[in-house]
């Protein structure tokens, strides 16, 4: 059981990676650089949205390039 | 040296002088590489408040800990090769805090690193029994593009060659102490992040991290032992001349020394090499490129 969930929790690391790290990451990023985003957007929802992009596929593929 | 005749020996004769010239450099204590060990890591540490508070930009850090990542493994090498002290002796102790201290900016787990490196000198270059073998490639662009492969979460070597490698081996004590290690680092990226800091951890942790183990995978596996297509003692690994030189190299251009003789200190190498070139290529062995 115990070894189950594991498995399945590092199958899932990219996705673990991208909300955990690359959504701030990206975030900060676009904050310190003062970048106007469009419509309002906060800029955690566009780092999420920067993170998912790069996440999914990787996620999809098992590599990040 | 150069002036006997050594084409008239048996390989057991020139063996033994070999081990004449190895003992020579044997059992002299690695200051340089102890004091670099904790060195690196304090200058790492270091870094997190310099950072933070603004007396060096994030870039400067990010370069800096990159180099500092690198140049880790070099005094964790020697602990892994029980050079600074070997086990049940008095200063045992700091072999072990050296291994375990000079990889952190790396995040490197040093027991990983020692359970590995031994099976790659013991099977080097063997297929399915070298953990560093997922390096092999054709050429310099090819072997920069296959460390990245190695680093990814689904790739054949790596971490995913060293997790089979101590699976084989039955050490699944060390496989779980390197998870929990992993899962620690990323929970650390991942605190820093969601408080305000992920820039700063992506350039003092995370990006070296990754540069670091790229950089190593190249000059620590795939250049000397570049083509990788033979296990024989004196044909596994080669002397090479560098474009980056010895030291950009991490001191790689004399690795054939470090596997024949695994217990000669890093920074006594060269001399080493000099004193044993021209009984290695009376033994066969890959030295006619330096």
């Amino acid at each position: 059981m115990q070894k189950v969930v594991l498995r399945r929790l590092y199958k899932l690391s990219p996705m673990i990676f991208g909300l955990g790290f690359l959504t701030p990451l990206a975030a900060q990023i676009l904050q310190s650089s003062k970048v106007t985003l469009p419509f309002g957007m906060p800029p955690l929802l566009a780092g999420l949205l920067i993170a998912m992009a790069f996440t999914i596929p990787a996620q999809l593929r098992g590599r990040w390039v | 040296m150069s002036n006997r005749d050594l084409s008239m020996l048996t390989p057991k004769e020139l063996a033994r002088i070999e081990r004449d010239i190895a003992r020579k450099h044997i059992g002299k204590f690695p200051w340089l590489s102890v004091t670099a060990g904790i060195g690196v890591f304090l200058c790492w540490l270091a870094l997190w408040p310099l950072v933070f508070m603004d007396v060096i930009p994030v870039w400067a850090g990010f370069v800096a800990a990159t180099v500092l990542a690198i140049i880790g493994y070099l005094p964790s090498h020697e602990a892994q090769h029980d050079i600074i002290a070997r086990p049940g002796s008095r200063l045992r102790w700091l072999n072990e805090v050296v291994g375990h201290v000079s990889t952190v900016p790396l995040a490197l787990p040093f027991d990983l690193a020692r359970a590995t490196h031994r099976e790659h000198h013991l099977h080097t270059n063997h297929p399915e029994l070298d953990p560093d073998y997922g390096s092999s490639a054709a050429g310099p662009l090819k072997a920069i593009w296959k460390a990245i492969q190695n680093i990814q979460p689904r790739s054949k070597g790596g971490h995913n060659a060293y997790s089979r490698t101590l699976l084989r081996l039955g050490r699944k004590d060390v496989l779980k102490g390197a998870a929990l290690y992993r899962v620690t680092w990323f929970l650390t990226l991942f605190t820093m992040a969601w408080t305000g800091h992920a820039i700063e951890a992506a350039a003092l942790w995370w990006l070296p991290h990754h540069v670091g183990y790229v950089y190593i995978q190249y000059y620590l596996s795939w250049a000397p032992h570049h083509p990788a297509k033979e296990t024989a003692r004196y044909r596994n690994t080669r002397s090479f001349r560098a474009a980056l030189g010895n030291i950009g190299s991490l001191g790689m251009q004399y690795h054939v020394v470090h596997h024949l003789h695994p217990r000669i200190p890093f920074l006594r190498t060269p001399q080493a090499y000099w004193e044993m070139k021209p009984v290695l290529e009376a033994q066969g062995a890959r030295v006619e490129d330096l």
